[in-house]
């Protein structure tokens, strides 16, 4: 059955001119990919003609929609690719795998329930070993520590009374790094926000790009259920997630388009979710924007990587812009392409070389740049360059929060994948 | 503390072809805050955006200085245009013709038959787009009826191949920027033809990203002139200009907005406060001073009135020939009613024009620059 | 000299058909087309195999022939025919009366059909409109008029008989009453030569006025023209029909990737110099979308027209196109105008081709004395698909690209592969729209193939290349060099042989004013066009 009259459209606007295979970091990184163009719209033609078309190579595409910002024809490229990926056959030992990468939200709730058995046994060499042999997980990353989730809204007695929004935390900040997620609530309080927790799941994008797209509907439909009293009631949702971001702006109206109920609100959700970023700079804009930084007593040499899920929200660069504001910050915008992490691609050990590949470019141009540490908003591309380059990556939030002349104490905080979080020298000027 | 966060530029340029582009850097070099925006990198994907200089007053006002700034502006990107207003070279085209241009990159420049006496037309094993043979015949036809006396010998190299590929152009050239080892490869192989030609012409592979250094490393170590020919899509040298232009357009602050199609221009009582952009979730508004469209010659769509020409100083007009907003400027395609082409110099000119007229910088510019 | 017992004029579907049919009752013979195989009314129209419903209310004998031939050539031409079904659909502001006429007729004369509620209709066919009243089932189905044409061609020439392509008769020689043989003039060399023959068979077409008037006799041929719109991929998955008196742009076929949308009816003075305005496609698109309304946002690819040629006695002259029966007349000139050995077969349509074969070959052997009767319905045209081929095409080209390759090849599938296995650089997608491999191209191109081709557009005719979205902007080169690197032509015959195909190609999209074609046209002609130096005619 046909989906969706924007597609049939977009299908038709391909002119075959080759921009989206130019912009695809896979091209660039595998010989033998056939390419966006290729898998999206010219298989997706010949598919309702009623020819096979299903193929393996649809199972590497990233999902990082640089294909989509290429086409001077706005062809919905990455989408076609989506649905072949979920209509792709997989073997039995990938489909268990992909079940799991498919739902980090229900990893996330089994995995803390006694963090420490989980880190230590993930950090375990035969385990791991086990795990690249039963389940094709590389045994050439760390996985993420698990932390108890333990990210509440903020107690009201002590609260301003700002603005009412919304954080969406997303799995990695509710299970990997809640402290992320408490930092993020702490510099919306500085900067006039009344914050409160979204009591949500995983966004659906690890569903997708595993092709998993009923998982993503489900997911999707409990997510826009959830959050719609505070939508109707003015209140804005914030993601400090560059992919969960994605997903809310465009992913749930896609995925729930042929239930009108539904789509109208999935429209809603994504017409009142900002970045963390671009609500700050729309506060700034306002005049809201909290400059009260400490004065700088030494520089800060920074390098930003905007993730593909950033690029692909169409709001320029607020985060780069936002940290130029910090006394004592000499930030750099690499703009060095695809990590090539892709969420849960680069853990399957068939296309773990590729995806390192994919991240060559930005790995060289980190190490040229030589900062002190990597700023990037999205937790795998943090991992991918703490496991490519050995730099320390962090969250921009976490930079800005430590500039604030606050009483609050320096917070430490590191996405270090060795197996728990530990305190380390915060990337911090004042 | 100004608000270098903001959404608010001095000026938005809609496009990014060779008439965005030039706007964009006319604009930023006079200390304006601008954006860029531009659904993609649209026609750089084939073609090289050689300069032709056809039914164009060489005396029009300003073109020389626009000229001039686009010579500047592609050297400082590392990817250095030849030549100027009158003058007439021809390079060559994978259908083995001559196109005749008034500037051309560096790396296509050295292509005129007047410049060499002996011409190696070198195919690449398996890239079967590009036949040498086919090209070297015409090019010598062509050749002798400019009254040109230089022989062209077609040769054929092989490359190493990787398990899976099917040798593309695309490949090449990411190979070219990326690998060290292929260089070195692609220079053993064009050795030996080297040593006994003055040219070597060959499919533009010669990188995506490379610049000066890298391919005039290639020229030196060959010993000889090479003069790339731009491929079906995709055109590596056509990719190569845009993004040396874009690094180098952000280096000098130049705020990319790419991948997201113009929704609306925001006109209100004779002024452009700026555009909504086709984003995720909702529409991304920003807002500037000055707008210049350079959309290309699909966008008339996008103005207000569906029928459309132009002021003398490039202002859109209404059917009434009312200026549809005092701030708003076009440059490029846009202008042209006709699908002809416009060889990039009125690009070049009218983007370099509506740069200028941005920054408050002589609106005499404009006058008459339509060519 | 040349000798051959019998001539055929016109290589489209009806004279491939004849050629064959000789052949199997062993009737030496040749075939002398002016063009490219199917190059006329066969290669310009729907490619929809009637299951006769479109004419079961008003003429029942024609529906009844479109019936049986249906079958038979679904039978005797697998390879050719996709058995997609199709639909008369009921819109709610046509005649309700029709409906119930149309579907006692379909009864009455055979053709099985079965009443679809709108709810299961738009189940099956969800791009028709919402308020429809119901819908019928017929056994319509596509078929490939190229492979068609080519297979006839094909099979004939494996058992012996000629074919010439651009090869034009500029007279037919006639001495005391009776048909010595033909003179023609090969278009591509510019070489005339002559082949004496006993009969001469006028099977041209839109053609077989003028071809008639060399024979001193006149075949009064009313040119009807019918233009198409070709959309860049299926809307359906089954030829819909509007349930109606037959009309114009109420019929779309899936074609392959493509659907084809059609027709128009008018009456133009001859067969060529036929062009379509811009208020004519939007005619047709306005028509449609009250069929598909997917259909106003669709992408035209193309646009093209070709005649049907009616054939019209003083005594109908009056009436318009579709008022003509599209039955077939055939026209012994011996017995009307005592012109012996010269036999005209004009009207009918391509569903009935194999009938009309029949009917003329009847005849000409009856008066060449054999006895042989017809077997065109029972001989399959192709031999039965070669599936260890196919298998280990799967090993060597992406499952699409074999899927295609076979159904364009057939058993022939076996020469690329083993072409593809000595040279695995000719596994290369050349056309990527419709997944031609360089070892395709190569082997229309050459020699081992008993059909060679001899423009890029022939290329296109025998494997579609250039017929999807890009419309030969990047195939058309491959094709072009692969012709060069084969020799077929020089560098400049080459070049020449690109700029002609371009300029046709383009002209087919120029007269489509809007939508995504116009870009993708003016990508076609910045790339090649003025870039290249290269310059196409004057205005449109």
């Amino acid at each position: 059955m046909r989906k969706d009259r924007k597609d049939e459209v977009s299908l038709d606007n391909c002119l075959k001119c080759t921009d989206c295979n130019t912009a695809c970091p896979v091209v660039t990184a595998h010989p033998a990919y056939p390419g966006p163009k290729r898998l999206g719209p010219e298989l997706e033609r010949m598919r309702r003609e009623g020819i096979e078309c299903d193929t393996e190579w649809v199972e590497y595409c990233l999902g990082c929609h640089r294909c989509d910002l290429a086409c001077p024809n706005q062809v919905n490229v990455s989408e076609l690719i989506a649905r072949a990926k979920a209509a792709h056959k997989k073997t039995p030992v990938r489909r268990l795998r992909d079940f799991w990468l498919a739902r980090p939200g229900l990893l996330g709730k089994l995995n803390t329930i006694v963090p420490e058995v989980t880190n230590f046994s993930l950090g375990l060499k035969p385990v791991r070993k086990l795990m690249s042999m039963f389940m094709k997980i590389t045994p050439e990353r760390k996985f993420p520590a698990y932390t108890k989730p333990d990210l509440r809204t903020p107690n009201v007695v002590a609260m301003n009374k700002g603005e009412r929004v919304v954080f969406f935390p997303g799995c990695f900040i509710q299970y990997n790094q809640p402290e992320l997620g408490r930092r993020v609530l702490e510099l919306l309080e500085l900067n006039g926000f009344q914050p409160e927790v979204a009591s949500t799941g995983c966004c659906g994008v690890p569903s997708l790009a595993n092709g998993n797209s009923e998982e993503a509907y489900k997911r999707a439909t409990a997510n826009v259920n959830s959050m719609m009293e505070a939508v109707n009631s003015g209140a804005r949702i914030v993601t400090a997630c560059s992919s969960c971001g994605h997903m809310l702006k465009t992913g749930f109206a896609h995925l729930l388009e042929d239930d009108p109920d539904l789509a109208t609100k999935a429209a809603k959700i994504a017409a009142n979710t900002y970045d963390l970023a671009e609500l700050l700079v729309a506060q700034q804009d306002a005049g809201k924007f909290n400059t009260r930084f400490a004065p700088a007593t030494a520089t800060l040499k920074l390098a930003y990587h905007a993730p593909c899920h950033q690029k692909s929200q169409g709001i320029g660069r607020p985060w780069y812009h936002l940290l130029r504001q910090v006394p004592g910050v000499e930030i750099e915008d690499l703009n060095a392409g695809c990590c090539g992490m892709s969420g849960t691609f680069g853990f399957k050990e068939e296309k773990y070389p590729v995806s390192m590949e994919v991240g060559g470019e930005l790995f060289a141009a980190i190490s040229a740049t030589a900062p002190q540490a990597v700023v990037t908003e999205c937790a795998t591309c943090q991992m991918q360059i703490e496991h490519g380059t050995g730099f320390k990556a962090v969250h921009p939030a976490i930079v800005l929060l430590n500039a604030y002349a606050t009483d609050a104490k320096q917070y430490s905080f590191t996405a270090d994948t060795s197996g728990k979080p530990k305190d380390d020298n915060m990337p911090s000027c004042a | 503390m100004s608000n270098v966060a903001s959404n608010h530029f001095d000026v938005i340029i809609a496009g990014a072809g060779v008439a965005g582009l030039t706007s964009a850097a006319a604009a930023a070099s006079r200390g304006l805050r601008v954006a860029l925006v531009s659904s993609g990198p649209g026609t750089f994907v084939f073609g090289a955006g050689c300069v032709e200089i056809q039914n164009m007053n060489s005396k029009t006002p300003s073109l020389a200085e626009a000229i001039a700034f686009f010579c500047k502006l592609t050297d400082l990107a590392g990817c250095g245009f030849y030549g100027a207003i009158d003058e007439h070279r021809y390079i060559p085209t994978i259908l083995g013709s001559f196109q005749a241009v008034s500037l051309a990159p560096f790396y296509m420049w050295n292509g005129d038959p007047s410049a060499s006496n002996e011409v190696a037309v070198v195919g690449i094993k398996g890239l079967s787009s590009f036949n040498s043979q086919f090209i070297a015949e015409r090019l010598a036809t062509h050749a002798s009826d400019l009254g040109q006396s230089a022989a062209y010998v077609a040769k054929e190299i092989a490359l190493s191949v990787e398990p899976g590929a099917i040798p593309g152009t695309l490949r090449f050239g990411h190979r070219y920027d990326r690998e060290p080892r292929f260089r070195e490869e692609l220079r053993n192989a064009l050795k030996p033809i080297a040593s006994n030609v003055d040219l070597i012409a060959l499919p533009g592979i010669l990188g995506l990203k490379s610049g000066r250094k890298e391919i005039e490393w290639l020229e030196r170590e060959l010993g000889c002139m090479i003069c790339e020919i731009p491929t079906l899509p995709p055109s590596i040298p056509g990719l190569r200009l845009f993004n040396r232009l874009e690094v180098h357009l952000r280096k000098i602050g130049v705020e990319f907005f790419l991948g997201f199609p113009i929704q609306q221009l925001l006109i209100k009582e004779g002024r452009c406060k700026g555009v909504l952009l086709e984003t995720p979730g909702r529409p991304q508004k920003i807002t500037s001073e000055t707008l210049i469209l350079a959309t290309g010659q699909f966008s008339g769509k996008l103005l207000p009135t569906p029928s459309f020409s132009f002021t003398t100083d490039l202002r859109p007009v209404d059917s009434t020939g009312a200026v549809i907003a005092d701030n708003i400027f076009a440059a490029g395609a846009i202008l042209q009613n006709t699908p002809a082409h416009a060889g990039n110099a009125i690009a070049i000119l009218t983007g370099y024009v509506c740069g200028m007229a941005a920054a408050g910088v002589g609106a005499q510019y404009a006058q008459g620059s339509q060519g | 000299m040349e000798r051959t017992q019998v001539v055929i004029i016109g290589g489209g579907a009806t004279g491939a058909g004849i050629l064959w049919d000789l052949s199997l009752r062993q009737i030496p013979a040749v075939l002398l087309e002016q063009k490219d195989l199917a190059n006329g009314a066969t290669g310009r129209c729907h490619g929809l195999l009637h299951s006769g419903g479109r004419y079961a209310v008003k003429d029942a004998e024609a529906a009844k022939e479109c019936l049986e031939e249906n079958k038979i050539i679904k039978h005797i031409a697998p390879h050719c025919v996709e058995a997609t079904g199709g639909l008369f659909v009921k819109c709610h502001q046509d005649d309700p009366k029709f409906f119930d006429q149309w579907f006692d007729s379909c009864k009455h004369i055979g053709i099985s059909t079965k009443r679809l509620s709108a709810d299961e209709a738009l189940e099956l066919e969800p791009n028709l409109p919402p308020d429809i009243v119901g819908a019928f089932t017929c056994p319509d189905a596509h078929v490939d008029v190229f492979q068609l044409t080519l297979s006839n061609i094909e099979s004939a020439v494996a058992r012996g008989a000629k074919f010439k392509t651009y090869c034009q008769v500029n007279a037919i020689d006639i001495d005391h009453g009776k048909v010595k043989g033909v003179r023609y003039r090969d278009t591509l060399t510019g070489e005339q030569d002559y082949i004496s023959c006993d009969m001469v068979i006028n099977a041209a077409g839109g053609w077989a006025e003028k071809v008639a008037q060399m024979a001193g006799v006149e075949v009064p041929v009313r040119c009807d023209k019918g233009t198409l719109l070709v959309l860049n991929h299926r809307l359906s998955s089954r030829v819909i029909n509007r349930c109606r008196k037959p009309g114009d742009a109420d019929i779309l076929v899936p074609a392959g990737p493509v659907c084809i949308l059609g027709t128009s009816s008018i009456t133009v003075p001859g067969p060529e110099g036929l062009t379509v305005s811009p208020e004519e496609i939007q005619y047709l698109l306005r028509l449609g979308t009250e069929l598909v309304p997917a259909l106003a946002e669709a992408r035209v690819l193309r646009s093209f027209s070709g005649v049907r040629p009616l054939y019209a006695p003083k005594s109908v002259s009056g009436a318009g196109g579709r008022e003509i029966s599209r039955g077939f007349a055939l026209l012994d000139h011996e017995s009307i105008e005592n012109v012996k050995g010269f036999v005209s077969i004009v009207g009918g349509k391509l569903t009935t081709y194999r009938l009309m074969a029949k009917a003329v070959c009847d005849l000409v052997s009856k008066k060449l004395g054999v006895h042989e009767p017809c077997s065109t319905h029972e001989v399959l045209l192709r031999p039965r698909r070669d599936k260890a081929a196919f298998q280990t095409a799967l090993l060597l080209l992406a499952r699409p690209v074999a899927e295609k390759a076979e159904r364009r090849l057939g058993a022939n599938l076996v020469k690329i592969v083993k072409a593809i296995k000595e040279r695995p650089e000719l596994a290369e997608v050349v056309c990527e729209c419709e997944q031609v491999t360089r070892a395709e191209l190569e082997y229309v191109l050459g020699d081992e193939t008993l059909i060679p081709a001899k423009t890029i557009t022939d290329v296109g005719r025998r494997t579609r290349l250039g017929f999807g979205p890009c419309q030969g902007t990047f195939c058309g080169y491959r094709a072009m060099l692969a012709g060069f690197q084969m020799q077929r032509w020089s560098a400049a015959e080459a070049c020449a042989q690109f700029e002609q195909y371009l300029d046709e190609r383009w002209k087919g999209q120029s007269w489509i004013n809007q939508g995504k074609q116009v870009e993708q046209l003016y990508l076609s002609r910045d790339l090649f066009g003025v870039s290249y130096n290269f310059h196409e005619e004057e205005g449109r």
